[in-house]
C-alpha cells in the first residue's frame, strides 16, 4: 500500500513539471519584449532594464527556469507588477472566500447528488430517474454564471432572503458567513450535483447487476441493506473519481461566479490581473490552483485504497 | 407417501421484451423430498436456472411467473417480498455457479458469513463469530479464523465455493438449491465440492435441488432426474433408470454425447455422438414436439402434436409419442 | 488521474456493454443509419440560431455597435424587440451579431481541436517514448482548470477573437487527444491491424487507412461535445472580460455589459443566456444523437 502511494506520488511529479514549464513560459509567449510589457507604459528605459535583470532575461533559458523553480519552491512567486505586493501574500489574503465556496459547493453536491443517484438507480425509469436525466441534460446547457444570476434573481432580488453579493469572513460570525456562502455555493453545486447524481446512478446500476448482489438477496437481505451495505462501497470508486475530476470545473466556475457575486476571492483577483497584464499574479494563481488540483487527485487515488481491498493486497 | 418438501406445479415463466412475451419455462412440475436430491438437467437456455430463481422470487421485474410453488404446503408464488425475504436463506439456501463473482469483493469473508446468520437469527458478538467459524469448519476450511478476516480475491475458486456453501447452509435450511455449483471449478476441485454437498445433505437431511448440464455431476449426487428441453420436462426418472435405459431420444443423445474412458476398444477412437442442430430459442416451437427437428426417430405425428408427459414404467415419465408407444408394444 | 475521470464518466454515463467488433462497425458505418430524434431536434435548434446569426444584417437594419444615449435601458418595444442596453445599443441586433462570434468561436475551436487532438492521438501510440512524452504533456495541460488555462493564454496574447479561438483549442485538444489515443490503442489489438501489418503496410498508411476510419465516429461525436464546451468557455471568458474585446459583441460580452444593471433589466443577461443555452442544448443533442447512431456501444477505452 505504501508502494502504491509512492507510485502515485511519483506519477504526479512529471505532471507538475509540465504545469510549471507551461506557467513559466507564459511570460515569454507574449508578443514583444516581456520586460517592456511588465514595466508598463510609464516606465523609463532604466526601469525596463532593471526589470529585465530582475527577471533574469539576460541569462540562458534553463538557468532562468531553474531560478524560477527554486524561488517557487521557497514560496516566492514574485511580486505583482500592479501593486508590488508579493504574490503569495496576495493569494493568501484571498484564499478564504474561494476555498469556502469550493468546499461548500463540493459538500452540498455530494450530500445531495449521491442519495439522488442511489434513489434513481433503485427505481430505474421511475420519476426520480427521469427527472435526473432532464436535469443532467440541462446542466450541460447552462453556463455557471447564468445559473448564478438566475438563483440570485430568485433568492436575493425577488424573495430577498439572501444577500445579493459580497462575502462575510468567518471571523465576523458563523451565521453571516454561511449566509453569504449560500448563493455562490448553491450556484456551483446546482450543476455539479446533477453530474454526481448521474455518475452515482450509473455506477450503482452497474454494481446492482453484479452476482454478489444476487447472493445477498438470496441470503434474505432487504433492499436498503443491499443498496447501502453491499452496493455503495463497490460503486464508490467512479463516484470519487468524478468528484476529484470535477474540482477542476468547480474551480473554473468559482472564478466566474466570484464576479457574479462580487466576492473578493482569487477569481476576482485573477480578473483584475488580466486587465492589468499582471503576469506574476496570473502565473502564481495558475500554478497554485493546478498544484492544488493535482494534490486533490492524489488524495482521490489514495482514497481508492480505502475503498477497494484488492488494491491493498 | 410423505408430503413433499417442495412441490412445483405447472410452472410457467415468460419474459416481457420488446417483441412480446417470450416463454422460457412452459409447464414444469416436480417434487423435492427431504433427504433426497433431485437433478434438473438441460442445456443452456432450457430454463433450468430460471426455475431455480423463480422458486425464491429472484427473477427480474420483467418476468411473469405462473403456476404453483408449494413449500411444505405454503404457496410461494405471489407471496409478499417481506415474507419471501424471510424464507430466503432460512428455508431455502442457494449456491450459484460463479464463485469468482458471487462474493462481495469489498467485504471480508467473515462479514458475509456472519450476515448470512444474522439476517435470520438473533446472534451477536462472540457467539456470532463462533458460529461463523463453525460454519467454515463444516465446509472443510482448514484455517477458519484466518479466512474470516480475508477478502474474496485472496481465496481460490474452490475455497470461495466452499464459503458459498457455508453461507447457503448457515441457517440450516431444509432446501438447498445448487445451480451449476461445480461448472466454474477445476475437475479435481469439483469432486471435493460434490462430496461436500453430499456430506452436508446427509448431516442435515435437507432436500437438494441440483441444476446442472453435467451428467457426471448427476451420477454423483442425484437420486432422481428431470430432463428439461426447451422449457418443458421431457423425461423424469430415478437416476439409475435414466442412465441404464434412457427413454427419451434427447436423454439418449445427452448420454451418448459423453465421453467415458474405456468406451472405445483400445486402439480405436469413437466419435463423440452429437445431437445435430441446436436447441430452439425461448418460445421457438409452436406445434409438435420441440425436439422433433433434431430427433433421429422422428415420426409425422411428432410434428403435429406435442407429446405430453406420460407414465412409462413404475417410477418414470416420458414426453415422447414413440417412447410411450414402444413401452406398451 | 483525469484519464480515469474520462474513462469512468464515459463508461458509466454511456452504459457500457460488452465487446465490440471493429470490423463490423467499419462495415456498419457504410450502410444508411436510422437517424435518432436527438439529431433532428438538435440540428433544428442549431439551424434556427445559425440562420438568425448568419442572416443578421437582413433581419435587422440596426448596427449592433450604434450608440443611442437617448434610448438607454429601454424595455422591449416595437423598435427594439429585446430592449436596449446601458449605452442605448439595440439588444436584438447585438444578440444576433453576437451569435456569429460565439458560434464561430465554437465551431472553429472544435474543428481545430479535433484536428490537433486526432493527430496527437493517432501518432502517439506509434512509439513508446513519443507516447510517454505526449501523454505527460496532455496530463499536465489537463491538470490546469480549463478557464484558468484559457485566461492565462488570452492574457499573454491579448484579447481578440482569434486568440480566444486559439486558447480554447489549446484547452480542448488534450481531451480529444486522450480519447483518440485510447481508441487507437484498443483498435490496434484487432486482428485486422495485424493483417495489414503482415501484408506489409507501412505505419502512416495503416494510420490513415485503417485506424483513422476506426476512430472517425468517436472523433465526430467528441467534436460536437467540444464545440459545446468551447462556447461555454468563450462565454465565461468574455463574461469576466478575458475574451472577445468589448468592441466585438459576443453573447458572453453582452452579458458582461449587462452585469451591473441586471436587477433593473434582467433581460440584458437572460436573453443572450437563452440563446446560448438553446445553442448548447442543440449541440449536445446532436452529439448524443450522433453517439447513438455511430457509437452505440459506448466509447472504447
Amino acid at each position: 500500500m505504501f508502494a502504491y502511494a509512492l507510485r502515485r506520488l511519483l506519477l504526479a511529479v512529471p505532471v507538475l513539471g509540465v504545469i510549471s514549464v507551461f506557467v513559466f513560459s507564459l511570460l515569454y509567449l507574449t508578443p514583444g519584449d516581456p520586460a517592456l510589457v511588465m514595466a508598463g507604459d510609464q516606465a523609463t528605459p532604466d526601469d525596463v532594464e532593471r526589470i529585465r535583470v530582475s527577471l533574469g532575461l539576460d541569462r540562458p533559458p534553463l538557468e532562468r527556469f531553474g531560478g524560477w523553480i527554486w524561488r517557487v519552491l521557497h514560496g516566492d512567486l514574485g511580486h505583482s507588477i500592479f501593486s508590488g505586493q508579493p504574490v503569495t501574500y496576495m493569494i493568501g489574503q484571498r484564499l478564504e472566500p474561494t476555498l469556502s465556496i469550493l468546499a461548500a459547493g463540493v459538500i452540498v453536491s455530494v450530500l445531495v447528488g449521491v442519495p439522488v443517484g442511489i434513489a434513481a438507480a433503485n427505481r430505474r425509469g421511475g420519476p426520480i430517474d427521469r427527472t435526473l436525466s432532464v436535469a443532467v441534460a440541462t446542466s450541460y446547457a447552462i453556463p455557471v454564471f447564468v445559473a448564478g444570476y438566475a438563483l440570485a434573481f430568485v433568492f436575493a432580488s425577488w424573495l430577498r432572503w439572501l444577500p445579493v453579493e459580497g462575502f462575510t469572513p468567518l471571523e465576523n460570525g458563523v451565521g453571516p458567513y454561511l449566509r453569504s456562502l449560500i448563493l455562490p455555493a448553491l450556484t456551483l453545486s446546482v450543476l455539479f450535483t446533477a453530474l454526481i447524481a448521474s455518475v452515482t446512478r450509473a455506477s450503482m446500476l452497474e454494481t446492482l447487476s453484479q452476482d454478489y448482489v444476487r447472493t445477498a438477496a438470496a441470503k434474505g437481505a432487504g433492499r436498503m441493506r443491499i443498496l447501502f451495505h453491499h452496493a455503495l462501497k463497490n460503486a464508490a470508486v467512479p463516484i470519487v473519481t468524478i468528484v476529484g475530476g470535477g474540482v477542476a470545473t468547480l474551480i473554473g466556475g468559482a472564478v466566474v461566479i466570484e464576479n457574479v457575486f462580487a466576492i473578493p476571492g482569487i477569481g476576482t483577483m485573477t480578473v483584475d490581473a488580466i486587465l492589468h497584464r499582471d503576469y506574476p499574479v496570473i502565473q502564481g494563481v495558475v500554478l497554485l490552483t493546478s498544484a492544488g488540483y493535482v494534490l486533490i487527485n492524489l488524495l482521490v487515488d489514495l482514497c481508492y485504497v480505502l475503498l477497494d481491498p484488492r488494491i491493498r493486497y | 407417501m410423505t408430503a413433499p418438501l417442495l412441490d412445483v406445479q405447472e410452472l410457467r415463466v415468460a419474459f416481457a421484451s420488446a417483441a412480446g412475451l417470450a416463454p422460457v419455462v412452459q409447464g414444469l412440475s416436480f417434487r423435492l423430498e427431504r433427504g433426497r436430491t433431485l437433478a434438473i438437467v438441460g442445456e443452456s437456455g432450457s430454463g433450468k436456472s430460471v426455475t431455480a430463481l423463480s422458486i425464491v422470487g429472484l427473477l427480474p421485474a420483467t418476468a411473469k411467473v405462473d403456476g404453483h410453488i408449494l413449500l411444505d404446503g405454503r404457496e410461494l408464488l405471489g407471496l409478499a417480498e417481506r415474507d419471501l425475504r424471510q424464507l430466503r436463506g432460512a428455508a431455502i439456501g442457494l449456491v450459484f455457479q460463479e464463485p469468482m463473482t458471487s462474493l462481495n469483493p469489498v467485504l471480508t469473508i467473515g462479514d458475509q458469513v456472519r450476515e448470512a446468520v444474522a439476517l435470520h437469527q438473533r446472534m451477536t458478538g462472540a457467539l456470532l463469530r463462533a458460529r461463523s467459524m463453525e460454519l467454515l469448519v463444516e465446509v472443510g476450511i482448514a484455517a477458519p479464523a484466518r479466512v474470516l478476516g480475508q477478502y474474496p480475491h485472496q481465496l481460490s475458486g474452490g475455497m470461495r465455493q466452499r464459503v458459498m456453501i457455508a453461507i447457503a447452509l448457515a441457517c440450516d435450511p431444509p432446501i438447498l438449491i445448487a445451480d451449476e455449483p461445480t461448472t466454474a471449478l477445476d475437475v479435481t476441485v469439483q469432486a471435493q465440492i460434490l462430496a461436500l454437498i453430499r456430506q452436508r445433505q446427509e448431516r442435515s437431511n435437507c432436500g437438494v435441488l441440483l441444476i446442472t448440464h453435467d451428467l457426471g455431476v448427476v451420477a454423483e449426487l442425484a437420486d432422481r432426474v428431470v430432463v428439461l428441453y426447451a422449457g418443458r420436462a421431457v423425461e423424469e426418472a430415478d437416476v439409475a433408470d435414466i442412465f441404464d435405459r434412457p427413454a427419451h431420444p434427447y436423454t439418449r443423445g445427452l448420454l451418448g454425447a459423453r465421453t467415458t474412458i474405456g468406451a472405445a476398444p483400445a486402439g480405436t477412437r469413437r466419435r463423440l455422438a452429437e445431437i445435430p442442430g441446436s436447441a430452439p430459442q425461448a418460445g421457438g416451437v409452436a406445434r409438435g414436439c420441440a425436439f422433433a427437428g433434431r430427433c433421429p426417430n422422428v415420426h409425422p405425428r411428432c410434428l403435429e402434436v406435442r407429446p405430453e408427459l406420460r407414465p412409462n414404467g413404475e417410477r418414470r415419465q416420458v414426453a415422447c409419442h414413440l417412447a410411450t408407444a414402444v413401452a406398451f408394444a | 488521474m483525469s484519464e480515469r475521470t474520462d474513462t469512468a464518466l464515459r463508461d458509466l454515463v454511456t452504459a457500457r456493454r460488452s465487446p465490440e467488433v471493429a470490423t463490423l462497425r467499419l462495415r456498419r458505418a457504410r450502410r444508411p443509419m436510422p437517424v435518432a430524434w436527438e439529431v433532428l431536434v438538435g440540428v433544428g435548434l442549431l439551424a434556427v440560431v445559425a440562420a438568425l446569426a448568419i442572416f443578421a444584417p437582413l433581419i435587422t437594419p440596426i448596427d449592433p455597435r450604434a450608440l443611442a444615449l437617448d434610448q438607454r435601458l429601454l424595455p422591449p418595444t416595437a423598435g427594439h424587440p429585446f430592449g436596449t442596453d446601458d449605452l442605448g445599443r439595440d439588444l436584438f441586433a447585438r444578440v444576433l451579431y453576437g451569435g456569429r462570434v460565439s458560434l464561430g468561436v465554437g465551431v472553429a475551436a472544435a474543428l481545430l481541436s479535433a484536428l490537433a487532438g486526432a493527430t496527437l492521438g493517432l501518432i502517439a501510440p506509434v512509439n513508446r517514448a513519443l507516447d510517454m512524452l505526449i501523454m505527460r504533456i496532455v496530463d499536465g495541460m489537463m491538470s490546469i482548470p480549463a478557464i484558468l488555462l484559457a485566461i492565462a493564454l488570452v492574457a499573454v496574447a491579448g484579447a481578440s477573437v482569434e486568440n480566444v479561438i486559439i486558447a480554447v483549442t489549446v484547452v480542448e485538444t488534450p481531451r480529444i487527444a486522450r480519447i483518440i489515443r485510447a481508441a487507437v490503442l484498443s483498435l490496434r489489438e484487432r486482428p485486422f491491424i495485424d493483417a495489414a501489418v503482415t501484408a506489409g503496410s507501412s505505419w502512416p498508411r495503416i494510420i490513415l487507412r485503417h485506424l483513422l476510419p476506426g476512430v472517425a465516429s468517436q472523433l465526430i461525436v467528441q467534436t460536437a461535445f467540444v464545440c459545446a464546451a468551447a462556447m461555454m468557455i468563450e462565454a465565461g471568458l468574455s463574461f469576466i472580460g478575458a475574451g472577445t474585446p468589448p468592441t466585438t459583441p459576443s453573447w458572453g460580452n453582452i452579458m458582461a455589459d449587462g452585469r451591473s444593471l441586471w436587477q433593473i433589466r434582467p433581460n440584458l443577461i437572460f436573453i443572450p443566456a437563452a440563446f446560448l443555452s438553446a445553442t448548447l442544448i442543440g449541440v449536445n443533442l446532436v452529439g448524443d444523437g450522433l453517439r447513438k447512431a455511430l457509437d452505440p456501444d459506448g466509447t472504447r477505452a
